[in-house]
């Protein structure tokens, strides 16, 4: 099961890191959203892993799971839904003033070609 | 300032002198400062400027001093300093005083000034004689010593014999150049064409240069009993032991310094007598090498080094940063751990997969490459993505993570709406990328990276520890008064966190307040596939359900509240619920129809808020507790148990404000936008 | 006295939302909150100095928790100096900020400031690596709601950049805090300290790498080579007088380098004791060379103003890397320097911003701007005490740290890596002092506003610390001397912080 886990937080990370090094702004910030989720994941995870034991005081608990990392791990969801939406709002503030939602504001990277004509409306508009 | 140089060399000295760097580094530089400036300084035909090169050169022996790096040059060294900071002084002030008095400083023009002005010019001689090194005045003392040293330092190595060489070579142009200070400027005929008269200077412009020649005579005639003791305690300072035995008699009997001395008085003298014909050579040669010319090219060679590696680096490209950031990362993380001879993973016994786990495992592993793979299409990597948080909801219920789970849940419903919000103003689609470089560059940072956070997250995992959360479990009930150990390090044990997270929440809020506040996009008109973005009023059946449905979200918010320090739940969860249910009704009502209705500024229940959760802190500082102390552990009062309760709701009270106050403003600000996208003859509405 | 240390803390935090509500009651009662709350905590910065100066750390324990459970607040010598600087170059740029107006151009001002010395206060204080983490956050989150204050395309992507590398950033702290909790299951700097040193030698290298990714997000913030490509975009298009107070922030990072790694991997951690410096050193070094090829290629005054920040953050992780009481001593000196300093410089470059009108700091040549001897002076002190020049401050903080690396094996590399790339810099400002000062084109119309005194007061006195700081140079040096040997002296800080006891009666 843990290196199940560890897989998929593996992933996570890398299609975060991949789609953060994206040029445009929107996959940059989903790019973080998947990074938030991988590190959330492994911050729980570093309690280890336990089946059926919440951390709630019960005479019948058999046992408990570590709660401390879940207290991180809330505090760490809060602070990046915060980020994240300061960043897209900001984001949106990059695309009013510079025009285009490249990450540098360049209006047609040299290495990007646009692919539909809706997106090309979606630019000028 | 110039001297501040030699200090700092003076400071190092213990440290690092007898290094061979040292001696080559130091040593060598100021060895060729010393020749380069007394060469120069007997061409300089402007009095200023022959001083100026000759302090250069001055400088370059004291560093030399230093270079040899024994304690006696040491010595010599500091004494030099002392001795040519008095007739140098006392000859920029006669430089001073002729160019007062005659408007010029040119050599060539100024000649035989000594019947003009008879006591500026013997006390000149005096101290240009001391710069020369002539004996009975304190510049031959010191350079006696400093030639003493260049011949000790001859016996180092192979290549040193030049040192001795080299030095006198150098003092006989220093011997030149002082008698040209005084030949050229004093007799050589009569002044050709100056500015002024020439007479002698008022007497406030004489005493300080009587002094300072006056020093230099008593140094140079009886040191013992002038410049001794300030020595002493000058070497003592520098050295930072029991200075050398030194001596400072004006006569140590015929020998090799001597010698050298004498070699350079006479041979100075010639070279000043051949100096015309030295001149001209020197015009058609060397002068010609313009010193400035080469110093711009140089700084023009370094500055354009300078934009190329700066530039180069510094891109001004996100991308670019990025790039360095991660892999930087995944290097330190593979250095760090290789430098240490460990084994890669420990024996813990893992857990066994179940088929639920697996399957939910291999959505998330399948949503977030497909999330990659469509993220062109962003609104269906918005759905892929979604479906990511989803699935981590359930694995966190899964793993004993109930609260998790919750907030995981709510947090995804309010991102989702946020992005789909935002996206409506941005293109829907991302540009083909063609540099393959670029790519793959990026794919195999992705890859490196997603298996360093693997193996990093296995390595731990198959490890055993001791953590401290005992403690929480044991103290849960005891110290915290609630049954919820997560929720009580929440709000208690660990309240002051929760306290940093609903700031920085409630700064999210403000700052994409201040963000939108009159900031203008122009909306697409149509969506990706060309259709109108349906201006229809809000449907009626869903405004009705969504009415009816608000009391009944708010009470089950109110109700996970209230059972938050017991059971899952607590104020964030409630306070998303609760700033769901606010903004359905903005989504299904519009933005009017809800303001009207709704009229609190969201300013005030993020600052309210803020207000009562670091109250209740500071009432435990009110009762000489430490902030955030809970009162329930030490306040004995009769209802224990209940007052304990009211003490920790009231911080989760504030922590449900700030999150309702903070996603309400931020969502709402941004439909208010899109309302105003769409009705701009509508000015914004409060 | 206990509360004491909680007040630096608390008190912008408070003041913070208590501004929040006072938008309603203008902007002036708004000016005049933050400006008190400041002088507050100048006040309580001293008073803080003071306590700490009896040698004894003073733990505050949150929640009335006893460590490692709890959060603890520990006052040391220090963090009472941090706490102190902040405060001192938050007046600073608060004063200009309001004699210049900047903090109408937008919304909430003056509660971002506020947050933002909380945040930089939190970040001193703590004793605990996650609060760290919750810390850096508020602080950076303020500091963008900053960077972004007023408007301008350049700021805006200057803006975004800042906020998406500090957002991996923060990831990388929350998997290097992560994989510590996993392996030594502790989160109190002075409990990780002590885990490590009993650490299993099977542990070691996992432990060795997460201490390495933490050292690569402080070294984010501090802005250390190949990671500062965040700093000269963000101080060069930012306000002046945020740029000013973000002179503190890349001292954050490097302070964290010091609380964290001097603690976690000080003399006590056995095998990994101080494993980390030789990186922080070489990282330096390379820091530095970068830094002044950036001075030189500068097109402006303001993106090479930002370029010399990195060159004393560069020269400050040579001195920690150097990694002895001496060094750290030496480093201390040179940090209070080096952030005032530039924060004054950032101011400066406003004011000639200001004066050579549409010219702005560009390199170029423009008419002379009014009160150019004045200014012209100013900002010849401002480069010789920026660029290491004796006879101000930045000369003798060079001076230190280059006798404490006499005994190092590198020290010819390291001296030679500081004398050259400050000659670099000398001869680049100066190239800029005349370019703006001297080389103007003759003309009759004064170009650009008229100087703003009020404002400029705050310049001066930024300024004259670096005298300050000659003058008072050896008490101060014996100052930082002591702050040094408490600081390399970890065991007292562990001890101190795991044998702090819970109040157990109320005791006001």
């Amino acid at each position: 099961m843990e290196a199940l886990i560890a897989l998929t937080i593996g992933v996570m990370t890398a299609t975060g890191v991949y789609l953060t090094l994206r040029a445009r702004t929107f996959p940059v910030v989903l790019g973080l959203t998947l990074l938030a989720y991988a590190v959330n994941v492994f911050l729980f995870a570093m309690g280890r892993l336990t089946i059926g034991q919440p951390a709630v005081i019960d005479a019948a608990a058999a046992g408990y799971t570590d709660p401390l990392p879940q207290a991180l791990v809330l505090t760490a969801i809060v602070i990046a839904f915060g980020m994240t939406a300061f960043l897209i709002v900001l984001a949106l503030k990059a695309r009013g003033e510079l025009g285009n939602d490249h990450v540098d504001g360049l209006h047609q990277a040299k290495d990007e070609q646009t692919q539909t004509k809706s997106n090309q409306q979606g630019a000028k508009s | 300032m110039v001297k501040a140089g030699i200090f700092l060399l003076a400071r190092f000295f213990p440290a690092l002198s007898g290094t061979p760097e040292w001696t080559w580094l130091v040593g060598g530089a100021g060895l060729i400062t010393l020749i380069i400036g007394a060469y120069t300084a007997l061409f300089k035909h402007d009095l200023k400027g022959l001083l100026a090169y000759s302090t250069i050169s001055h400088l370059g022996l004291i560093t030399l001093l230093f270079g040899f790096g024994t304690h006696m040059a040491a010595v010599a060294a500091i004494f030099h300093i002392i001795n040519h900071a008095t007739f140098k002084a006392s000859l920029f002030m006669v430089a001073g005083i002729i160019d007062h008095e005659t408007g010029s400083r040119d050599m060539r023009k100024l000649n035989g000034l000594l019947k003009y002005m008879p006591h500026t010019a013997v006390l000149a001689m005096i101290a240009a004689a001391a710069m020369a090194g002539v004996p009975l005045l304190n510049g031959f003392l010191s350079k006696e010593m400093f030639f003493e040293q260049a011949i000790t330092a001859s016996h180092a190595s192979t290549l040193a014999w030049a040192i001795p060489l080299l030095v006198t070579i150098a003092a006989i142009f220093s011997v030149a150049y002082s008698l040209r200070f005084i030949h050229d400027v004093f007799f050589n005929g009569e002044p050709i064409d100056l500015p002024k008269t020439p007479h002698e200077p008022p007497r406030f412009m004489k005493v300080p240069v009587d002094l300072l020649v006056f020093i230099c005579l008593a140094v140079g005639i009886v040191p013992m009993f002038t410049v001794a003791p300030i020595l002493a305690v000058a070497v003592a300072g520098t050295l930072q032991t029991t200075p050398p035995e030194y001596s400072l008699a004006i006569w140590h009997g015929f020998n090799l310094p001597l010698l050298m001395s004498a070699l350079a008085i006479g041979l100075g003298v010639a070279v000043y007598l051949v100096r015309e014909r030295l001149f001209v050579w020197h015009e058609r040669t060397l002068g010609r090498l313009d010193a400035r010319a080469v110093y711009n090219a140089l700084l023009l060679n370094t500055l354009r080094f300078a934009v190329r590696v700066s530039r180069g680096f510094d891109k001004g490209s996100l991308q670019h940063a990025a790039v360095w950031l991660i892999a930087t990362s995944v290097i330190a993380g593979v250095i760090g751990f290789m430098s240490m001879p460990a084994p890669l993973f420990g024996e813990r016994e893992m857990l066994a997969v179940d088929a639920v786990s697996f399957i939910a495992a291999m959505a998330l592993i399948i949503a977030s490459i497909l999330t990659v793979v469509l993220h062109k299409q962003r609104l269906v990597a918005l759905i892929t993505i979604g479906v990511v948080g989803l699935v981590i909801a359930l694995g966190f219920v899964k793993f004993s993570a109930p609260d998790l789970a919750l907030t995981q849940l709510s947090v995804e419903v309010v991102t989702i709406v946020l992005l789909l919000l935002a996206l409506y103003f941005l293109p829907q689609s991302t540009p083909r990328e063609t540099c393959k470089v670029r790519l793959t560059r990026d794919v195999v940072i992705a890859a490196l990276s997603g298996i360093g956070v693997t193996l990093l997250t296995l390595a731990v995992l198959t490890r055993e520890f001791t953590p401290i959360s005992h403690f929480f479990i044991e103290n849960s009930v005891p110290g915290g008064g609630g049954t919820n150990v997560v929720n009580v390090i929440l709000v208690d044990c660990r309240g002051f966190d929760t306290l940093g997270e609903i700031v920085v929440l409630a700064l999210a809020g403000l700052g994409i307040y201040a963000m939108l506040e009159g900031m203008k996009l122009p909306a697409p008109t149509k969506d990706v596939y060309g259709r109108v973005w349906d201006e229809d009023h809000h449907p009626a059946i869903m405004q009705t359900l969504t009415r009816l449905l608000l009391p009944l979200m708010l009470l089950v918010a109110v109700y996970i509240f209230l059972r938050g320090h017991n059971l899952p739940g607590g104020g964030f969860i409630a306070g998303l619920i609760a700033a769901i249910a606010l903004i359905v009704q903005y989504l299904a009502n519009g933005i009017d129809w809800t303001s009207e209705r709704l009229k609190v500024d969201m300013h005030w229940s993020i600052g309210l808020g803020l207000l009562i959760a670091t109250a209740t802190g500071l009432v435990a500082i009110g009762i000489g507790y430490p902030f955030l102390t809970s009162t329930f552990t030490y306040l004995n009062w009769p209802l224990v148990g209940k007052f304990e309760v009211a003490s920790a709701i009231a911080f989760d009270l504030g922590v449900f404000l700030v999150v309702v106050g903070a996603t309400v403003m931020s969502l709402v600000q941004l439909g208010r936008l899109s309302y105003a996208s769409h009705h701009p003859e509508q000015q914004e509405i409060k | 006295m206990m509360q004491l240390t909680s007040w630096p803390v608390l008190l912008p935090l408070v003041v913070g939302f208590i501004i929040l509500f006072a938008r309603f009651g203008g902007l002036h009662l708004q000016r005049s909150l933050s400006l008190l709350a400041i002088l507050g905590l100048i006040v309580v910065s001293t008073e803080l100095v003071k306590v700490s100066l009896t040698g004894v750390h003073q733990v505050y324990l949150l929640g009335n928790w006893i460590a490692p459970f709890g959060i603890v607040l520990v006052l040391d010598q220090l963090s009472a100096l941090m706490v102190m600087m902040t405060s001192l170059l938050a007046l600073g740029a608060l004063w200009y900020a309001i004699a210049t107006k900047i903090d109408k151009q937008g919304s909430h001002f003056h509660v971002l400031f506020q947050i933002l010395l909380f945040g930089l206060n939190g970040a001193f204080m703590t004793g605990d690596v996650f609060n760290l983490f919750v810390f850096f956050e508020v602080l950076l989150l303020a500091s963008y709601g900053l960077l972004l204050h007023g408007s301008g395309r350049l700021r805006t992507k200057a803006g975004l950049h800042y906020v998406v590398i500090n957002l991996i950033g923060s990831t990388l702290f929350l998997f290097a805090v992560g994989a510590l909790y996993g392996v030594v299951g502790t989160l109190n700097i002075a409990d990780m300290a002590a885990k490590v040193a009993q650490a299993p030698v099977d542990d070691l290298g996992l432990i060795a790498a997460a201490g390495l990714l933490l050292l690569i997000v402080f070294g984010l913030k501090a802005a250390m080579f190949p990671l500062y490509l965040w700093l000269p975009n963000a101080y060069a298009n930012t306000s002046a007088p945020v740029a000013a107070l973000f002179a503190i922030m890349t001292k954050v990072g490097l302070y964290a380098i010091i609380r964290v790694h001097g603690t976690v991997f000080g003399d006590t951690a056995g095998e990994l004791a101080h494993y980390y410096a030789p990186w922080v050193l070489g990282l330096g070094l390379m820091t530095l060379i970068m830094a002044a090829l950036g001075v030189m290629a500068s097109r402006g005054l303001r993106e090479q103003v930002a370029y010399l920040v990195l060159a004393s953050v560069a020269t400050l992780l040579i001195g920690v890397g150097l990694n002895s009481p001496q060094a750290l001593s030496a480093t201390l000196y040179y940090l209070i320097h080096s952030t005032l300093i530039a924060g004054a410089m950032f101011l400066l470059a406003d004011v000639i911003s200001r004066g050579r009108g549409v010219h702005e700091d560009r390199f170029d040549s423009a008419p002379s701007m009014p009160n150019a001897i004045l200014i012209g002076s100013v900002f010849m002190f401002g480069a010789i005490a920026m660029a290491g020049m004796p006879p101000l401050s930045g000369f003798f903080g060079k001076v230190l740290i280059l006798s404490a690396a006499l005994n190092q094996a590198w020290f010819a590399l390291i001296l030679g890596v500081v004398l050259i790339s400050g000659l670099i810099m000398i001869i680049s400002m100066a190239r800029a002092g005349s370019l703006l000062f001297y080389r103007t084109q003759p003309s009759n119309v004064l170009p650009g506003e008229a100087l703003n005194r009020p404002a400029f007061v705050a310049v001066i006195a930024l300024f004259s610390v670096s005298v300050l700081l000659v003058i008072f140079a050896n008490p101060i040096t014996a100052y930082t001397d002591v702050i040094a040997l408490q600081q390399f002296n970890s065991q007292t800080y562990i001890e101190a912080v795991l044998n702090t006891a819970a109040v157990t009666e109320s005791a006001p």
